[in-house]
C-alpha cells in the first residue's frame, strides 16, 4: 500500500483552444504514513495519451522548493500547479491524462474544443 | 537654530560665564557694574572732593551724614561709597545687582556726559569717564538711569533693569540653575544576525526588525517603516520598509532629539551551489542538479523576505532543443512564494531534465529568470531584482548534457 495519496488536477477540464492558457494542471500528493517522507515529486510522470508529456518534465523537475517538497509530514497534502494547457493540448479533441507516482496513479479527462 | 547648536552654545557660553565671573548668564551685566567705576574713579584722581584726609574719613566708617566733615549732606559717608568702592562687584554672588544702588556717592554731578545707549548695551560699555558719574541718592545705576531725568535735575524714580539683550543661549532661572540632561543617545541591534555582517549596524535589509535602546525615555519617529512613530519608551521594535532607502529614527526626549539614519537595502544576488543530483536512468540523456541558494549581500539578513522566479519563454533554443514547441520549453518556476531563512538560505533549487529520448544531437536552450522579492507577509506583487540564467546544452551525440544556472553547473553523459 503506498504511503501517499496522489491526485491529478486539472482545471478546467473542458475548454476552448482560446481558454488554454488559463488551464491549471498540477498534483496533490498527501502523506498517509505516520512518518515524515519524501514524496518525491520530481519523479512524477504524466502521460497524455499514452504518451510521456516532456512539458510536464520540465516543469516539475525544475524549481525553487522549500522543505515541503523533500520532508512531507504526516497527513500533510504538497500541492502545485502550472499553466500547461498551450504545452499539453495542441490541438482540439480528447485527452486522457494520467499522472504515475510511486506506484500510484491518478487519471483526468480533458475536452478540447475549437 | 537647531537644539544641538543651542545646546553647544549655551554650554560654551556657560562655560565663559563661569571663566569670568562665576554665574553663568550674568556677565554682560556684572561686567557693566564692577569694575570700571570704582578702579578708573580712585585711580585718576579726579574725584578730589571724595578723597580720605585727615579724620573725616571717620564720618563715612561711622555713618555720620551731618554735613560738617563733608559736602555731601543727608547722604552716606561711608568711606566705601565715598571711593565708590561699594560699587556691586560683580562677582555673581549678588542676585541683582542692577537694582540694588549700592554706589551712593554723593555729589551731584551731570550724567548728561553719559551715552545712555552705551549705558544699557552691553556691546558698548560705558567709556571710563562716564562710570564715575555719581548719582543722586536714590537714583538708580547710570546705566538704567533715563537720561531725561537726570537732565532736568528731579530724582527719577529708579527703574526696573531692563536685561540686555542675549546673544547666547544660555537658560534663564531655574533651567540657569540646573544644568540640562546631557543630550539622548541611542543604540541599535538587528534582531537577526546576518552571516556577514554585526547585528549592530546601519545598513540593513527590507523587512529586516531593528531594535532601538535609547538613553532616556522618550517618543520616537521613523520616517519610513513600521511603526511610523512610538509612545514613550527607552526602546523602540521598527520593522524595515519593503523597499530600499535611507530612514531616519529619531528619538525625542523632552526637547532634545537624537537620531540615526538606516540604510536599507533590498537583495542583489542569488548565488547556487550544487547540493546534490537525483539518479537517473542509464542509458538516457538526461542532467540534474540540486542546489543550496543563497541570496546577497550577506552583511544582512534576509530572514524576512521571500523570493519568486518569473516565467518566461526559451530563448537561444538551438539544435536538439528545436524539435519542442515553445510551449514545451516555456519556463514554469514554482508559482508560489519561498522564504529565505536569517542566514540567507534555505530554499533550494532543482535544475534539470531528467529523461529525454534519442537521437540525440548537440543543441542548446536557455531560461532567463527574473527574481523577485517581497518582504514576508506584505502580500506585495514583488521587486524584480536581479536575472539569473539556467542553461541546457547538449554537447556531442552521445547525449552528454549539461545543465549551469547561479554559478552551479553539472554534466552527464548517459
Amino acid at each position: 500500500m503506498s504511503q501517499l495519496d496522489l491526485k491529478l488536477l486539472v482545471a478546467p477540464v473542458t475548454l476552448a483552444m482560446a481558454d488554454r492558457p488559463r488551464v491549471k494542471v498540477g498534483f496533490e500528493i498527501t502523506n498517509r504514513s505516520a512518518a515524515v517522507i519524501d514524496p518525491k515529486a520530481w519523479d512524477a510522470v504524466l502521460l497524455v495519451n499514452g504518451q510521456r508529456a516532456p512539458a510536464w518534465d520540465l516543469t516539475v523537475q525544475n524549481g525553487v522548493h522549500d522543505d515541503t517538497w523533500t520532508q512531507l509530514p504526516p497527513n500533510q497534502t504538497l500541492s502545485m500547479s502550472w499553466p500547461l494547457g498551450e504545452a499539453l493540448f495542441e490541438a482540439p479533441g480528447d485527452y486522457h491524462l494520467v499522472l504515475q507516482l510511486a506506484g500510484s496513479e491518478s487519471k483526468v479527462d480533458v475536452r478540447v474544443t475549437p | 537654530m537647531t537644539l544641538d547648536r543651542g545646546v553647544r552654545e549655551w554650554m560654551h557660553g556657560s562655560l565663559r560665564a563661569t571663566e569670568t565671573t562665576g554665574t553663568p548668564g550674568k556677565r554682560s551685566q556684572t561686567d557693566r557694574l564692577s569694575a570700571p567705576a570704582g578702579g578708573e574713579r580712585i585711580s585718576s584722581g579726579d574725584r578730589s572732593s571724595t578723597a580720605l584726609s585727615g579724620t573725616a574719613w571717620l564720618d563715612g566708617v561711622l555713618g555720620f551724614a551731618d554735613g560738617t566733615t563733608s559736602d555731601h549732606s543727608g547722604e552716606c559717608n561711608c568711606a566705601g561709597c565715598a571711593a565708590g568702592w561699594a560699587a556691586p562687584r560683580g562677582d555673581g554672588e549678588d542676585p541683582a545687582p542692577a537694582t540694588v544702588p549700592v554706589n551712593e556717592v554723593k555729589q551731584g554731578t551731570d550724567t548728561s556726559g553719559a551715552d545712555p545707549a552705551a549705558a544699557q548695551s552691553p556691546a558698548a560699555p560705558a567709556a571710563p569717564t562716564a562710570p564715575a558719574a555719581p548719582t543722586l541718592p536714590g537714583q538708580a545705576p547710570p546705566q538704567t538711569a533715563p537720561p531725561q531725568a537726570a537732565q532736568n535735575g528731579k530724582q527719577p524714580t529708579p527703574a526696573p533693569v531692563v536685561p540686555p539683550p542675549r546673544t547666547g543661549t544660555a537658560p534663564t532661572g531655574d533651567a540657569a540653575a540646573a544644568p540640562p540632561p546631557p543630550p539622548p543617545t541611542l543604540t541599535s541591534k538587528t534582531r537577526k544576525t546576518a552571516t556577514g555582517g554585526a547585528d549592530v549596524r546601519t545598513t540593513i535589509a527590507v523587512g529586516e526588525v531593528v531594535e532601538f535602546t535609547g538613553s532616556a525615555s522618550g517618543t520616537w519617529t521613523a520616517t519610513g517603516g513600521t511603526p511610523a512613530a512610538g509612545a514613550a519608551s527607552t526602546t523602540f521594535i521598527w520593522t524595515a520598509p519593503g523597499a530600499p532607502g535611507s530612514v531616519t529614527i529619531t528619538l525625542t526626549v523632552g526637547t532634545q532629539t537624537v537620531t540615526k539614519v538606516m540604510t536599507v537595502i533590498a537583495p542583489s544576488s542569488i548565488a547556487m551551489v550544487v547540493s546534490s543530483q537525483h539518479p537517473l536512468t542509464a542509458g538516457t540523456a538526461g542532467v540534474c542538479m540540486v542546489t543550496n541558494v543563497t541570496v546577497g549581500p550577506a552583511t544582512v539578513s534576509f530572514g524576512n523576505v521571500q523570493w519568486l522566479e518569473v516565467p518566461g519563454p526559451a530563448t537561444n533554443v538551438a539544435g536538439y532543443f528545436t524539435k519542442f514547441s515553445a510551449a514545451t520549453l516555456h519556463h514554469n518556476p514554482n508559482p508560489n512564494w519561498v522564504t529565505w531563512n536569517d542566514s540567507n538560505t534555505g530554499p533550494t533549487d532543482h535544475a534539470s531534465w531528467h529523461s529525454l529520448t534519442g537521437p540525440y544531437t548537440p543543441g542548446t536552450f536557455q531560461w532567463d529568470v527574473p527574481n523577485k522579492y517581497r518582504v514576508t507577509g506584505s502580500g506585495a506583487a514583488g521587486t524584480e531584482f536581479t536575472t539569473t540564467h539556467q542553461l541546457f546544452a547538449m554537447t556531442d551525440n552521445a547525449g552528454t548534457m549539461t545543465v549551469s544556472k547561479g554559478g552551479a553547473s553539472v554534466a552527464r553523459t548517459p
